[in-house]
């Protein structure tokens, strides 16, 4: 029996319920509306149907724009009288974490945190080099928090009760329902970026709308006390920083029943794909970025990524059939419409589905078609000298716009890497060396949490900090336009907008073997301290004064150490009570002006040398760590107290360049090769190149050659850490080949033309010979031959 | 599965019919009795027979079965040819069959660098071979015109001359369809279903090769006199 449905003040109204009253009525709704569900069997016809439908909310109720404070709707309840939430829940996007069936490696997810030097690679899903979320003590929520930006909703976003963790704040966030919109949603305001960062403030049920363009939210999840539910409403108290999420329709998107005109796609348009799925090279201009062929040729991502209600997803690779037998992958393999089924009968054998050319291999020896798979010749980058990095949407959190910079430059993920699959045939993969702190009992590591390793790092981690602090506190008493910088050897240090210090290189005249701070003003850089004879019975007062601020600038300093002083020459400059005072200095006179702090009686440098050495050892590069870092963290790792009781001490490693550092027993770091420090490699299908640009339309010395990058190119260990000693791998050894032999038969081909016209004359000598005798048994038995004679 | 098996019936077939002839050619020139021709007497021949070839004395056997060819085949080119495609022949047998029957992946590394080297000298040689000797074998012609009746051309074929004429002719067509398998699956021509076509082509022409070169020498190597 189905509820009428009334007409909704159900979010002003049931605010005021008892959570016991509220329950009963959301499980009394839903049992109402099971037989509403309907089975999706395809009537034939072809077209989108006009889904002119009204909006639900997470209580199934219908939302009404005009009503105060109207709830986010919900997709579960907005789609569910056609279609069956429980069967879509078990599709590719949604079932990773519940899936026990994976097929072949996919991407990670990247968990990415440049202070610490953690690029970990994670998945729910067995394979080499995967961590898996829950063993290294990730929670659905933190899971959530961390890659819901890119997630489709639905699976771990949206556990079940049973399934919630303490410490986690779903009640508050909500759960984030599958975003049917996020793929189907033809309309162009659907965005992505919103979703990001709908999701990043913890507005996880109001994700969905904001994206969609529906309404507009407002408020922050994040900022709101843990006992706050979405029935308590606004908050009177705070309309400024903890401001409940709320959600404000666009009342035009509705007609006068309340119902919101969707603009569906069947098949979702290649952009909602890329949002999440983007991979392309480092530095290359967007417009020079040739798209997929198959794309060039008409053909969009769901052509051959068919699914249906299930939302079990055709992948497409070779083997597809035997992981999934019911999903007819196999039919969309490369060979699936290139080559037809040759072991099917009848139209199944046909080869040229959707159109595709059927390939001839001129020339290519037939154990090509058993080692390698398609990809490997016709996608990814033409493998050059070097390999190609790229930068993928989920691992660099491509797709973001704002006004804060969002991607990120780590992870380095490189291809192609030629890897030998499960099916024993070669195919291009991508490459990410991970980068992970860990703790080590015997052979086994264990991942730290980046948060573990900042708390216990302290300062370490954080070696632009006292810097940024300083100039910051500078700059706050200068005049508009003009910024503290800090000059240092040949770089130029300023603050940047996300808090941290940009480097550039320094061409002025300030020649000092110190670090100087300075002013900036548009190009011109001059001395924070003007000049002046610190021994002079009378200093200029405008000097004076400068001074005088620049210390007092000192003083208010984040994370000031001590009381600013100035050195110069035998002088001491500080300033007491609201005075400059004139000291002796109590240590070796500095040639230049030369600021400090005074600290229990004692002169200590305003920065310390370990961070102008770690700053100046780092500028300009995306590397975040030096050795000396590492080495420090290793050891307040493990100084830092144990939390298990009676535990043998503990053992600390960083992981980073295809290599495993650790200290010795004399404190020093050494490294030393691990397997769980070695490369992450999934398989790429895209972008698939023309045939005219595959490898092999050169001949066999595309790859068969003496020091041919297919097989003898290096790829190197990259990471967050500064360092020389990285491992290295050649493309060889990625296929389990023989690097000497590979080199060999690759020499073999500079005489391979010689060799041709060897067997060429061969031939034409026996075959001469074969042909006259021929016409000599013709000849007998006609008895031309007789008769000539 | 059916060139392996068939392969493996042929070649052991074949070696184990050439084989007991010749050993009851032996025994019976010996003066032995029927009864001695058994199936055990025929295994310890060969045994010993397989044992010797790596005894000392062995070698003497070789050295006497190339001296002979030696005088088959006279110095100085033609014993060079002889040597060259004989060796390059065992060669090409031996890595080809053992990989083919033996490997699934079929030949690959250095015995397949090798097999390319060998398969050169084998082109080369047997083109040299050819040239040489292809009037020698040429009695094929002839037995065309033996008395004009088919059953003739057919009675013809079994004495052991145009035997040997009909086996050498086999062998060089054989290995003219090895060498041009070999060559048009190294030009950039043929598609990948003709390719697949040359490969079978190849191991198919290569029993034959193999199985004709094994009667051949057969026929032409002596028998110990009574």
């Amino acid at each position: 029996m189905r509820v009428p449905a009334k007409p909704s003040t159900v979010a002003s109204s049931i605010r005021h319920l008892s959570a016991v009253v509220f329950a009963a009525f959301f499980v009394v709704t839903s049992a109402a509306q099971q037989p509403q569900q309907q089975q999706q069997t395809w009537d034939g016809n072809r077209t989108t149907p006009v889904h002119l439908i009204p909006l639900k909310d997470e209580l199934d109720q219908s939302i009404i724009p005009t009503e105060t404070n109207p709830l986010p709707f919900s997709s579960r309840y907005t789609c569910l009288p056609c279609h069956i939430y429980e069967t879509i829940q078990k599709g590719l996007h949604f079932n990773a974490s519940l899936s026990t069936n994976a097929g072949r490696a996919g991407e990670p997810w990247v968990w990415v945190d440049e202070r610490t030097g953690t690029l970990l690679p994670l998945s729910h899903h067995k394979s080499k080099g995967f961590w898996d979320p829950a063993k290294i003590g990730l929670t659905a929520w933190d899971f959530t928090l961390l890659f819901g930006r890119h997630l489709a909703g639905g699976g771990i976003s949206e556990p079940a009760e049973s399934a919630v963790t303490p410490g986690s704040r779903w009640e508050v966030a909500g759960r984030i329902e599958i975003n049917c919109l996020g793929c189907h949603n033809a309309v162009s305001t659907q965005d992505p970026s919103e979703w990001a960062k709908q999701v990043l403030r913890e507005n996880f049920r109001w994700a969905a709308t904001a994206a969609s363009g529906l309404g507009e939210v407002g408020g922050m999840a994040s900022r709101v006390r843990g006992t706050w539910d979405i029935y308590d409403g606004p908050n009177p108290d705070d309309t400024e920083w903890a401001v409940p999420p709320f959600v404000r329709y666009d009342r035009n998107l509705f007609d006068s029943r309340h119902r919101v005109l969707f603009d569906l796609s069947h098949k979702p348009a290649d952009s909602r794909c890329l949002a999440c799925h983007s991979v392309s090279p480092v530095g290359l201009t967007k417009y020079s970025f040739d798209e997929d062929v198959h794309t060039a040729a008409g053909l969009k991502c769901a052509s051959c990524h068919r699914n249906d209600l299930s939302h079990a997803m055709v992948r497409g690779y070779e083997g597809e059939a035997l992981d999934y037998p019911g999903l007819a992958g196999e039919d969309f393999t490369c060979a699936g419409c290139h080559l037809g089924n040759e072991k099917a009968k009848g139209e199944n054998a046909l080869a040229g589905r959707l159109g595709a050319p059927y390939p001839k291999h001129k020339g290519f020896p037939a154990v090509h078609f058993k080692r390698l798979s398609c990809t490997v010749c016709h996608s990814g980058p033409w493998p050059g000298k070097e390999l190609t990095r790229v930068r993928t949407s989920r691992a660099n959190r491509l797709g973001i716009y704002g006004v804060a910079r969002w991607s990120t430059d780590l992870p380095a993920i490189i291809q192609p890497v030629y890897v030998r699959e499960r099916n024993g045939k070669l195919a291009p993969n991508r490459l990410l060396w991970p980068a992970f702190w860990a703790e080590q009992r015997g052979k086994e590591v264990s991942p730290l949490q980046p948060q573990a390793v900042s708390a216990a790092a302290g300062d370490l981690l954080k070696p632009e900090q006292g810097v940024v602090n300083i100039l910051t506190a500078f700059s706050l008493d200068l005049e508009a336009g003009r910024i503290a910088v800090l000059i240092q050897r040949d770089q130029v240090y300023e603050v940047n907008v996300d808090g941290g210090l940009d480097a550039s290189p320094y061409v002025g005249g300030i020649l000092s073997t110190v670090p100087v701070w300075a002013i900036k003003q548009g190009k011109d850089i001059l001395p924070l301290v003007p000049e002046f004879d610190p021994e002079a019975e009378e200093i200029n007062p405008d000097v004076q004064t400068r001074v005088q601020e620049i210390l007092e600038s000192l003083a208010g300093a984040k994370g000031a150490r001590g009381k600013p002083v100035l050195l110069y020459k035998k002088a001491l400059f500080q300033v007491t009570e609201t005075y400059l005072e004139k000291a002796e200095s109590p240590v070796p006179p500095p040639a230049s002006p030369e600021l400090a702090w005074l600290a229990d009686g004692k002169i200590e440098p305003l920065v310390p040398d370990f961070e102008l050495r770690t700053i100046a050892a780092l500028a300009g590069l995306e590397q975040t760590l030096t050795e000396e870092q590492v080495q420090g963290v290793l050891k307040a790792l493990s100084e830092s107290p144990s939390k298990e009781e009676g535990q043998v001490k503990r053992r600390y490693v960083y992981i980073s360049g295809g290599k495993l550092f650790r200290l010795d027993r004399d404190g020093r770091l050494e490294v030393v090769d691990d397997d769980d420090a070695g490369p992450v490699t999934w398989p790429l299908g895209h972008e698939v190149r023309p045939a005219r640009q595959s490898l092999g339309v050169n001949g066999c010395k595309d790859c068969h050659r003496f020091g041919s990058p297919f097989l003898f190119r290096k790829a190197k260990g990259t990471g967050p850490l500064k360092t020389d000693r990285v491992k290295t791998i050649s493309a060889n050894a990625f296929m389990r080949l023989d690097r000497p032999y590979q080199a060999l038969f690759g020499l073999s081909f500079v005489v391979r033309p010689l060799f041709k016209w060897v067997l060429f004359f061969s031939i034409l000598v026996v075959g001469s010979i074969l042909v006259l005798v021929a016409l000599l048994v013709l000849g007998r038995l006609s008895g031309l031959i007789e008769k000539r004679n | 599965m059916f060139f392996r098996l068939i392969s493996v019936v042929s070649l052991l077939g074949l070696a184990v019919r050439l084989t007991y002839l010749r050993f009851s050619h032996d025994t019976v020139s010996a003066g032995a009795q029927t009864g001695s021709l058994s199936r055990a007497a025929y295994f310890r021949w060969l045994s010993h027979g397989l044992a010797a070839l790596f005894q000392p004395a062995g070698w003497k056997w070789l050295r006497a079965t190339y001296a002979y060819c030696c005088t088959v085949y006279p110095p100085p080119m033609l014993k060079w040819i002889f040597v060259g495609l004989s060796t390059s022949l065992i060669y090409l047998a031996v890595s080809g069959f053992a990989f083919a029957i033996f490997s699934p992946r079929g030949l690959f590394g250095i015995p397949l660098l090798l097999h390319v080297v060998a398969g050169g000298v084998f082109a080369v040689s047997l083109a040299a071979d050819v040239i040489y000797r292809a009037k020698e074998y040429s009695s094929i012609i002839e037995v065309f015109t033996s008395g004009g009746r088919p059953l003739g051309y057919l009675l013809g074929l079994f004495s052991r001359p145009l035997r040997q004429s009909l086996l050498y002719w086999i062998f060089v067509i054989s290995g003219l369809a090895l060498v041009s398998t070999a060559l048009f699956s190294m030009l950039p021509y043929f598609s990948f279903r003709t390719q697949l076509g040359l490969v079978a082509t190849h191991r198919w022409s290569a029993l034959a090769a193999a199985l004709s070169a094994m009667a051949f020498f057969d026929s032409v190597l002596p028998r110990k006199e009574a």
